[in-house]
């Protein structure tokens, strides 16, 4: 009886399990030294979604986690890198495994954002989770961003997030 | 002695590239969005007549309004008539108007405007909003980022006014000038950062020069300077100025330069 209360347990467990970003990493541009780098981490602690930053100042990089149960909004992670004067090279996610359990025509949903797959391997379940990164523009250099763009894979939706699968 | 604590406080942070924030120039490169800087300067000029030294102090206050605008207000003080005196102050302001960023690198314009007020008397040819005339000046600058160096070039117009009330401009002098500047700055330690504890070390290089118009007369000065920071927040500049060519007539042009800073970041 307690074995089946307890397999009942973690499937209900499982259920309730919901999409979500979990952690990220961003890559700044516009900055070499370790004064900027800070004033980008200062910046990036305002964001009240934002758990732990670690970051990396000889490359200008930024280990992010989220904190669970809110909503992440990647756009504010590339507004406070702007205000803080500099732009976003990239910006790279990993989602969990229940954000992708519905792909609907290559988009899935999560805190009511939509993200769509523009280019990506097949997502096959032994892989783990895939990383993405956004190809919207002032989330990668303004040069990545004409490429994708040139191949009309960009949807020009505001409510529509585009990414492609970090290979 | 109290003021002595209060200016060992004042200064600032800056979000721009360190091997651009240069003692005699501002990079088109802009501090943070809410980010409050104070900044105390400190020059020591030697006087051409006699031995005496004039000693200026500028305490200043800047602020980002965005990280397209930002402004700057200072004061300064000096003891050219013996004791130390306030003369003056003077309100900056700068727009970033193209920004251009990759890996390691930026290219970026500003233009500025500043706006002087001094009530000390006017004693040379040379026109200088920073300390001694009354004027304004309208400048656009340009600053390349590439890895560890900063290139940044400005020109700006400069007119001048009456020194308040009680000392007008003299006719003979012009009261307008261009300026234009050229600086140079490299990170030089630490080769690779690990940490914001870390201190920086650069090495700086400025021209700054000047032209009175319509009557022509230049001066050119080269500024070498080491610049520390601290933890990523404190800087602290050496820099030397020395005049290489004049033809106008200046009290005190070769002296040094002392400048301390400090940020506080996030506030508004």
């Amino acid at each position: 009886m307690k074995k089946i209360i307890l397999i009942l347990s973690i499937a209900f467990i499982a259920q309730i399990a919901t999409a979500q970003i979990t952690k990220g990493t961003l890559q700044a541009s516009g900055l070499t030294c370790s004064m900027c780098n800070l004033a980008i981490k200062k910046s990036l602690e305002k964001i009240s979604f934002i758990d732990t930053i670690v970051p990396n100042v000889e490359t200008a990089s930024y280990e992010l986690t989220f904190k669970e149960g809110t909503s992440v909004n990647l756009q504010e992670i590339k507004n406070a890198v702007e205000k803080a004067g500099f732009s976003v090279a990239q910006l790279s996610f990993t989602v969990n495994r229940k954000s992708l359990e519905n792909l609907n025509n290559n988009t899935f949903t999560i805190n009511g954002f939509t993200y769509n797959i523009i280019s990506r391997l097949p997502i096959n379940k032994a892989n783990g989770t895939p990383s993405f990164y956004i190809t919207d523009r002032g989330f990668l250099s303004e040069k990545k961003y004409k490429k994708f763009k040139s191949a009309n894979k960009i949807s020009e939706n505001e409510l529509i997030i585009n990414i492609a699968q970090l290979l | 002695m109290r003021i002595y604590y209060s200016i060992i406080l004042l200064f600032v942070i800056n979000t721009l590239n360190a091997q651009e924030l240069f003692v005699f120039t501002e990079p088109a490169s802009n501090m943070a969005k809410g980010n409050l800087g104070f900044r105390m300067m400190n020059s020591v000029m030697k006087e051409i007549v006699g031995n005496g030294y004039n000693t200026h102090l500028m305490p200043e206050v800047m602020y980002g309004i965005s990280s397209k605008w930002m402004i700057h207000a200072a004061s300064f003080i000096s003891n050219r008539n013996s004791s130390y005196v306030a003369e003056g102050g003077s309100f900056y302001v700068k727009h970033k108007f193209l920004n251009s960023d990759d890996v390691q690198k930026h290219f970026r314009m500003a233009a500025f405007a500043r706006y002087s007020f001094n009530n000390a008397d006017i004693h040379q040819d040379e026109i200088n909003l920073i300390g001694h005339n009354s004027g304004y000046e309208l400048g656009i600058n340009a600053t390349q980022l590439l890895h560890k160096v900063a290139i940044s070039g400005g020109l700006s117009y400069l007119q001048a006014f009456n020194n308040g009330s009680k000392y007008e401009f003299p006719k003979s002098q012009s009261n307008q000038a261009m300026y234009y500047t050229l600086s140079f700055g490299k990170l030089m330690l630490p080769k690779k950062y690990k940490d914001y504890k870390q201190t920086n070390v650069n090495l700086m290089c400025e021209l700054l020069g000047q032209t009175l118009v319509p009557n022509g007369k230049t001066y050119l000065d080269i500024a070498p300077s080491v610049q520390f920071i601290f933890l990523s927040k404190i800087r602290l500049d050496l820099a030397y100025r020395q005049q290489l060519l004049a033809n106008l007539q200046r009290t005190a042009p070769n002296g040094f330069v002392f400048r301390f800073e400090y940020n506080f970041f996030n506030i508004y």
